[in-house]
This record gives C-alpha cells, structure tokens and sequence, in this order.
C-alpha cells in the first residue's frame, strides 16, 4: 500500500464508509443554483450587410437549477431556464460587387423568448444507478419535448465507471409570418441520441472520461427563416469526446481540459478543445481562465451565397453555421465561497476566425460573429 | 471510403483506450480526496456548463459530445 | 417521545439498545437490530461450524472459500489496519491462543511460540476473485474484534435509516451514539476506570463511536506475573502496552482499530501512536496516569 500523508483515522474512516452497510450511494448534499447571463454579439461590419439592419444578436438569459437526494436512495434534479432574445439574423447571403458575400439581415428585431424545463430522477444502488429524464423547451414558434433515460456502473471500488444514456425528442416548429413570407407553415423532426462513456481514475490526482455518441436527426432540419435554405431531412452526428483533470499541489490548481472530434453525415468534421485552470482549488476563493479553440470543415452542401436558380429540392444552405470556420474564445471565471452560499463570475470573449477552418476553400462568411458572454449566479448547498 | 476511414480510426481508438486503461493504478477509496474536490469533476458549474452548450449549439455545426442530446431549441 | 432499553446477548457479549420514539416502533426497529446482531454472529463467529469464517479456516491449507461483498469488504479493512500497524494487527494472531490459553501454568517455550509463528502472518491470507485461501494447514483467521465494531455501526445505520434520530447502540464496549439525548444534550458516555470506581472521563457524543481496548480485564497470571491477553504476533509474546485506551471518532469500526493497534504496541510507542492517529482519545498507563487527546 503507498504510504499516504493521511492520518490513520482519516484512512480509516474512509475505509469504513466503503463497507456495505455504511456507504451511501446517492449524493448526499441539495444544491440549488441560480444564474443570469447576457450574450450579446458584435455588430455586423457595415461593409458585410448588403440588406437590413446592422444589429445582431442579444440574448438575457435566467438559470434556476436544483439537485437533491430523496429518501435514502433516490435523488432528483429541476432545472429552468429562460432566454430573452432580441436583434437582427442573417436571411441570406448574395455575391456582392467586388465578388465578396455579404448579408441580407432581417429588418424588425426578432423578439422571443424561450423557456425550457428539466426534469430527472434517478434510483441509487451501491455500485449502479438508472436515471429517466423529461424536458420540454417552448418558444412561440418552437416546441420541443423529449425523454431520456441513463445507466451508470460503477467496477473496481469505483476507479471505473461505465455510463449508457439514451434519449428521444421531438420538435416541432411553425414559423411565424409563414404566409406573408411564404414560409413553411409547420415542420417537425425527431432525433434519437445515443452515448457510451467510461470514466477511469488514473492516479490520486488524475481522471480521464472518454465518450461515444450517436445522434440520429429525422424530419424537417431546415432553417425556415431563411430565404433559401434546404437541409437533407436526415442528418447522422457522430461524437468523440475526451476528458481529463488533473490536481496540482502547487497553488491547488486544478487543469481541466477536453476534446471533442464531431462528425456528421453533412460531412462537417470539428474538432473542439479547451482548457480550464482553477486556482485555489478547495479555498475560498477559486479563480482562473478557460480557453477554447473550435475548428470546423463546411457541409457539403453548403455554398457561399444562395443560388435561387437551384430547384428548391436540392439541399443548399449559406448559413455560416455550415461554412468551414473556426472560433477562438477566452474567459475567466470566479468563485467565491460563504460557507454553503457561493457567488460565481464568468466572462467568456468569442471571435469566429476563417483561418481556423478545417479544408476551407472560400472566403470567409461574412456572417462569423463574435461574441461576449457574462454571467453572474449564485449557489447554496445544504 | 469516407466511412471506413473513420471505422479504422474508430478502431484505433478502442485499442488504445483498453491499453491506456489497462496499465492505470488502483486509487484507493482514502487516496481519493483531491479527485472528490468539487472543481475536479465532470459535473462542476453544471449551470455555467448548460449555458456555454446552449450558446455553442447555436453557433456552431458541432453539437454534444458529453450526454445523449437532450431537446433542442429553434436557434439551430 | 420516549426512551425505549433493550437488552440482548450476541457475539458473545452483553448488548444495550436505548432508542427514543414511540414504543411501538421502537420495539420493532429493537428486534430487527438483534435479528442484525445474530446474523453477524451466525456469519462471522468462528464458534458456529457454519459460519464463514469457520469455513474458511476448515479449508486452511487446501482450497479457497468464496466469500460474499460484505466479507470481502471486511478482510479489506482488516488489511489497511494491518499495513498502518506495520503487522501488527493482524486476524491470524489467534492461534498464539493455543499456547497462551488460560489454563497454562507454564510459560511457553520458544519451540512452541515458534511453531505458532509459522502459523501466523496475514500475507499469508491469499484473497482472490474465487475467495479467500488461507495457505497453511492450522492456520486460523479471528474476525471478532473487527465484526463486533463494524456490528454497532451497521446497527446503529439500520436504526438511522429507519427513521430515528435519537438512539445509542452498545456492544459490549463498542459504542455509537446517534443524535441528541432525549434531553436535547449530547450523549454522555463514562469510559470505565480500570483502577477505580466510577468512570475515567465522560465523552459527549453526537453522531459518533467510541470504542475501548484494555488489557486489564482479560489477563492470565502466570508464576506469580500477569501477562496481557493481547499478543505480539511477531514475537508471539505478550505486549507491555498501555492499561486501557478509548477512542472516539465517527465510526465505532475505525475508532476501534485505533485503539486495538495502540493496545498491541509498547507504552511509548502506543501513545505516540494515539497522537499522531488524528483522533480523540482518553488512555491509561500501566502506571495509573490518564493522558487525553484532542485532534485540533
């Protein structure tokens, strides 16, 4: 056994708490966290927007989030979320004169607001637990509703976790002004979702979790607010997710960093990284800064400016969510403890860069938004 | 071929995680308390995680990546 | 609400129950931690030829016994305790009773303390996927100690999870005290002076065990000399440790681990031991002095 710098009654008392009639599988705290948030986009440039307004997106948003255990062996978890969103979307892109593309904006402000509920329960065992979940997200033009359902094992006094989630959803959308605009009047689409991971303790001071999914979206995946905009009505999303932390003794930092390799049956390939350092970990006050790097190829129906000549069957999209594009972001974050209440700050800053594109060809989309994040929120724990 | 570049890939990464896990060290239950701080797991800020998903989903292609997708939302 | 006694015989020892509630229901959870207090016994006493333990020990020598979560989990702790003691505490020990048993008029001979020996050793326990082997013929495995503390805890989680929040379980010694008194105080526990009447120290207890470990009530007289029951399972002899010693902290298991090991080691060594364990202690030495310990 590796000498440890524990005292023999903190060896022991954990030792104790891992026998059968001693240990408690299910979370033994209730957490109730809430959050407020601004996201607000820069401006489009003036030379980017051929038509429409200038201002883009600003979206306020209000978390609320609860997790508790339930009896000796049940745990459940609410979670609330409300989204205020206001400002101009690009309709379309058009080749401009000097052979660039540039945006058709929408003209009045979109404003909407989304409310999305989460619900979930899970039943504990010493070494596993099953968990179901309901949710349902609702905007005035937008309705989604959808189940899951999850499994974790766990192997070898836990250094080993298996999890199997699954879930199923449904949306449904009817477009406003469909008549006036001549939009689609209603579409809906269902995506089945599947994930395998396995979470492994590497050392006393390090843990990885690497995971698998698959997502299979069927229905109407186009976007309607578009002037032209025609999607495959099927889409296949597979993932690779990596995770990994590691404790530094030195100033208790904390590394966590993660990737991701997306890749779909739009023949889109992203890659995802970021890294999150916290300082003074386990102290009063923990801070630090998260960086993320997004990188990501276009569909392969995707085109630079929208061609009204196509017949409208054919799949074409300008949407620069679709181009090849790549995003660096950098932020901070804080926490500070009080005893069982916590305040936690984040800033976040996003700038979409063309050159961090995976096998583009064209010029950047002048859609590529940049974005700033900041949040406030505040957690109590009994 | 664009598939089965992948399935090898895939592949390789299977073998290479069973190897990677099979030479891990058994970490005692007592041995755990840095791993159990809170900022050490998956599921830390799980509010601040929620809200950097929903803002990446709706500007970005790629999705997911660390549950089965839950609803979706009009902004995408 | 009301305080309910009950009092009962398992594991060889005298058992006391006081749990606060209604009558009825306590009458109920009081049986089900008896029918629980049997059950270790039937499982774990190397008295009942059926019992795991006395399976284990038949098969000593030839072939491994599969044991189930719970024993597993046991022989677990029992091996952390033997890697913090440096071999000390160690559940093959007992077979040093076959020479230093009650009845002897003589003190052992080497030859005879050697032939134990060869018999003791908990590297010598092998603990597999298909069970626990020990691997020499005659020798014996000793889990009563361990179970009997683990026991109070179990009990006293069963009576928890029931509902109650006001309880103390005592087997023979090894005590856990749930909540607040019916009074709303803590629970006051005397530890038993082994020199004199009446307790050494009171120990207000909420949520916490205490255990005690003492040399002075079990002990044989031999030639004139009196040699403690606890034995050295490296030199096979008994040790010149500390009279008594009680510790507390929050499971009675670990508290009585602490204070088994204090008690296999020299005096010095066992209070040196008590105040680097990081727990709360009260001990006495073989002189008569009582030396108390807080962690901060």
């Amino acid at each position: 056994m590796a000498k440890s710098l524990k005292s023999p009654l903190a060896i022991l008392s954990s030792a104790a708490m891992s026998m059968p009639a001693l240990s408690a599988s299910q979370p033994s705290e209730t957490l109730v966290s809430v959050a407020t948030s601004i996201y607000q986009e820069g401006d489009a440039r003036s030379d980017a927007v051929a038509f429409g307004d200038q201002e883009r997106f600003e979206v306020k948003t209000n978390q609320f989030y609860l997790s508790s255990p339930i009896g000796r062996n049940w745990s459940g978890t609410v979670s609330y979320d409300n989204e205020a969103m206001s400002g101009a979307s690009p309709w379309g892109t058009i080749e401009g004169a000097d052979g660039d593309y540039q945006l058709i904006m929408s003209g009045a402000s979109i404003d909407d607001s989304r409310n999305g509920v989460d619900l979930s329960l899970t039943r504990h065992w010493r070494k596993q637990s099953i968990g179901v979940s309901v949710g349902y997200s609702g905007e005035h033009d937008y309705h989604a509703r959808s189940v899951g359902i999850t499994y974790e094992r766990d192997f070898l006094k836990k250094n080993t976790s298996l999890g199997l989630s699954a879930s199923y959803s449904t949306d449904d959308i009817t477009p406003t002004d469909a008549q006036l605009f001549q939009r689609l009047d209603s579409g809906s689409k269902h995506s089945r979702s599947y994930y395998v991971s396995i979470n492994q303790l590497l050392t006393p001071v390090a843990m990885i979790n690497l995971g698998l999914g698959l997502t299979r979206r069927d229905g109407y995946l186009s976007d309607p607010y578009k002037l032209r905009d025609v999607r495959p009505g099927k889409r296949l999303e597979r993932t690779f997710t990596a995770q990994y932390r590691h404790y530094f003794d030195w100033q208790s930092t904390t590394l966590a960093a993660n990737y991701r390799y997306f890749w779909d049956s739009y023949a889109i390939d992203a890659h995802t990284g970021d890294a999150q350092l916290t300082f003074g970990t386990g102290s009063r006050v923990e801070w630090g800064p998260t960086l993320r790097l997004y990188g990501q190829s276009a569909a392969d129906f995707y085109v630079p400016w929208d061609d009204y000549g196509l017949e409208d069957t054919i799949a074409q999209s300008s949407d620069h969510r679709l181009s090849s594009f790549g995003a660096v972001s950098l932020g901070l974050k804080a926490r500070f403890k009080m005893g069982p209440a916590h305040i936690v700050a984040r800033y976040q800053q996003y700038e979409s860069k063309k050159h961090l594109g995976l096998r583009s060809k064209t010029q950047a989309h002048p859609g590529l938004i940049r974005f700033k994040v900041v949040s406030l929120g505040a957690e109590y724990r009994f | 071929m664009y598939a089965n570049s992948h399935v090898k890939g895939l592949g390789k990464l299977i073998a290479f995680t069973v190897l990677l896990l099979a030479g891990c060290q058994n970490v005692e239950p007592w041995e755990r308390d840095r791993l159990a701080e809170p900022a050490m797991q998956l599921s830390a800020d799980i509010t601040g995680s929620k809200l950097d998903q929903q803002v990446f989903f709706s500007k970005e292609a790629a999705s997911g990546g660390t549950s089965a997708a839950g609803g979706g939302c009009g902004c995408n | 609400m009301r305080l309910n006694a009950y009092r009962f015989t398992a594991m060889g020892t005298p058992c006391e129950l006081k749990i606060v509630g209604s009558k009825r229901a306590a009458n109920e959870i009081a049986l089900r931690c008896q029918q629980e207090a049997q059950r270790f016994e039937a499982r774990y006493s190397r008295f009942i030829a059926t019992s795991i333990v006395s399976q284990i020990n038949a098969a000593a020598g030839k072939i491994a016994v599969p044991v189930d979560e719970e024993c597993a989990a046991i022989l677990e702790y029992a091996d952390i305790c033997w890697s913090l003691s440096d071999g000390l505490f160690d559940l093959t020990s007992g077979v040093l009773r076959r020479v230093w048993h009650r009845h002897r008029s003589a003190v052992p001979t080497r030859e005879e303390v050697e032939a134990c020996l060869a018999l003791i050793g908990w590297q010598k326990v092998r603990r597999t996927q298909e069970g626990v082997l020990l691997t020499q013929p005659g020798m014996e495995l000793d889990l009563g100690g361990v179970v009997k503390e683990y026991a109070a805890d179990a009990i006293a989680q069963l009576i928890k999870d029931a509902g109650f929040d006001s309880a103390v379980v005592n087997l023979g010694g090894d005590i856990y005290c749930l909540g607040f008194s019916p009074e709303g105080v803590p629970w006051r526990i005397g530890i038993v002076n082994p020199l004199a009447e009446g307790p050494l120290a009171e120990a207000p207890l909420v949520n916490r065990g205490v255990a005690t470990s003492g040399g002075y009530e079990r002990y044989r007289v031999i030639e004139g000399k009196r040699y403690s029951h606890l034995l050295n399972p490296h030199t096979g002899f008994p040790v010149k440790s500390l009279m008594s010693v009680s510790v507390m902290a929050e499971t009675v298991v670990a508290a009585g681990s602490i204070a088994t090991i204090a008690m296999l080691k020299e005096e010095a060594s066992g209070l040196a031991w008590l105040a680097s364990s990081g727990s709360a202690y009260v001990a006495m030495t073989q002189q008569g002095d009582t030396i108390v310990g807080n962690p901060e």
